[in-house]
């Protein structure tokens, strides 16, 4: 195990995972899918400069250098709706790194299915990918991107979405990508091992004690349709559970507004 | 055996309608029967919370459902989601009508919870219909598209 001091508290890098962390990519999840069939273990790529750095659905992700790029790639076992709910793991350990490096909780707040908002304003994203059909999947791809240094404008994001906002900006700590990589690798470790052992009900139950808008009006919308209701909880299978007037609603895929 | 009767197919039937089965597959020398339950999905009952993650089971396995109406395969939804036709907005399709798929293809792409799968076809042939419209829930199960396999 490779021992790293960051400020004065020991990193442990985990057992079991790869490291790789590359001057430049196009982008970090193409990259896996590239190495995805020679991997031996989960392994993480992270990446200083992407330059072709994409979003959801083929949208741009800007990603101004200082920022991190990471991708985790792994070949689970289990079902596609069980790599979905690695959104979840992935998103308490995005939370649990910055708790780590920043020493505070406060304003931080995680937004389903797994956006971080720090102050309200959206410091980070995650993209999952997964090829496969009902025999399983051949790799799970979970790309990460962490406004640390720089957010993007307003105007280059999409319209109706949640201002995005920095880490420095909001609270004037600055970490490198490679710092930050480090305290999300054990993070995400530790939540992806009681994810194998315990099933999702404990990763449900962090997620929860850690979500915003909680018990509020809040609207989720598909490409097709849109449900206004309370935010009740999320329920065993990971999906939304809104109130509304027509009844309780439990949603699996769409985009969250607040 | 060179072949089945329809008495032979009725008792099958009548055997699977008795057992706890939803499909079943057989081949004896140059004959390949499949059969599947109508309305035969996975089921529903969820693994005991302090079960440990069951091993993937291999995909070889895992035959995609098939019917044997003489429509060929379907190739069923792996997971729940928005089923998308296309890598992105405005892009050409992964697939249309009369195209060749073998069973590594990618035929579309399922999203849920910020996953976005690529589903593969499971079965190599050619494309006769696409069934789940474009940015439309799918359920677990629910049959994409028709390959009428090579």
């Amino acid at each position: 195990m490779k021992e790293k001091k960051q400020g004065t508290r020991a990193m442990a890098w985990p057992e079991g995972y790869g490291r790789r962390v590359l001057a430049e990519v196009d982008s970090t999840n193409a990259e896996a899918v590239r190495i995805a069939g020679g991997l031996a273990g989960p392994e993480w790529i992270c990446a200083l400069r992407q330059t072709a750095a994409r979003g959801r659905r083929g949208r741009a992700w800007v990603n101004p250098e200082g920022n991190f790029a990471a991708t985790l790639v792994m070949r689970p076992s289990g079902t596609p709706a069980d790599a979905a709910l690695r959104s979840f793991v992935a998103s308490l350990a995005l939370f649990d790194a910055f708790v780590a490096l920043t020493g505070r909780t406060d304003g931080l707040s995680l937004k389903w299915p797994n956006d971080v908002l720090l102050n309200g304003g959206k410091v980070a994203g995650i993209l999952l990918e997964s090829v496969g059909g009902a025999g399983g999947l051949s790799h799970l791809a979970i790309g990460i991107g962490v406004n640390l240094r720089a957010a993007p404008s307003v105007a280059e994001v999409e319209t109706g979405a949640v201002r995005p906002v920095s880490l420095l900006d909001e609270t004037g700590i600055a970490v490198t990508p490679e710092d930050f990589l480090d305290a999300l690798a054990e993070a995400f470790a530790t939540h992806e091992a009681r994810f194998a052992t315990y099933r999702f009900a404990p990763i449900r139950e962090a997620w929860l004690a850690r979500a915003a808008r909680l018990g509020e009006e809040i609207t989720a919308r598909t490409g097709t349709s849109e449900t206004r209701g309370r935010f009740e909880t999320v329920d065993g299978q990971g999906n939304l559970v809104l109130k509304t007037a027509g009844g309780r609603v439990a949603i699996a895929a769409a985009d969250v507004f607040f | 055996m060179t072949g089945l009767t329809r008495d032979d197919i009725d008792h099958i039937l009548k055997l699977i309608d008795g057992s706890d089965f939803d499909s079943l597959k057989l081949e004896t020398g140059d004959l390949k029967l499949e059969l599947r339950r109508k309305g035969a999905g996975p089921a529903t009952a969820a693994p005991a919370p302090s079960a440990p993650a069951a091993p993937a089971a291999p995909a070889a396995t895992v035959p995609a459902p098939v019917v044997a109406s003489g429509g060929g395969s379907e190739v069923p939804a792996p997971l729940l989601g928005t089923f998308y036709h296309a890598p992105k907005p405005g892009a050409a399709p992964f697939i249309k009508v009369g195209d060749t798929v073998t069973e590594d293809s990618v035929i579309g792409i399922i999203e849920v919870m910020k996953l976005m799968n690529q589903v593969t076809a499971g079965v190599a042939g050619t494309v006769t219909e696409i069934l789940a419209p474009n940015g439309e829930l799918v359920e677990h199960g629910q049959a994409l598209i028709k390959v009428q396999p090579v």
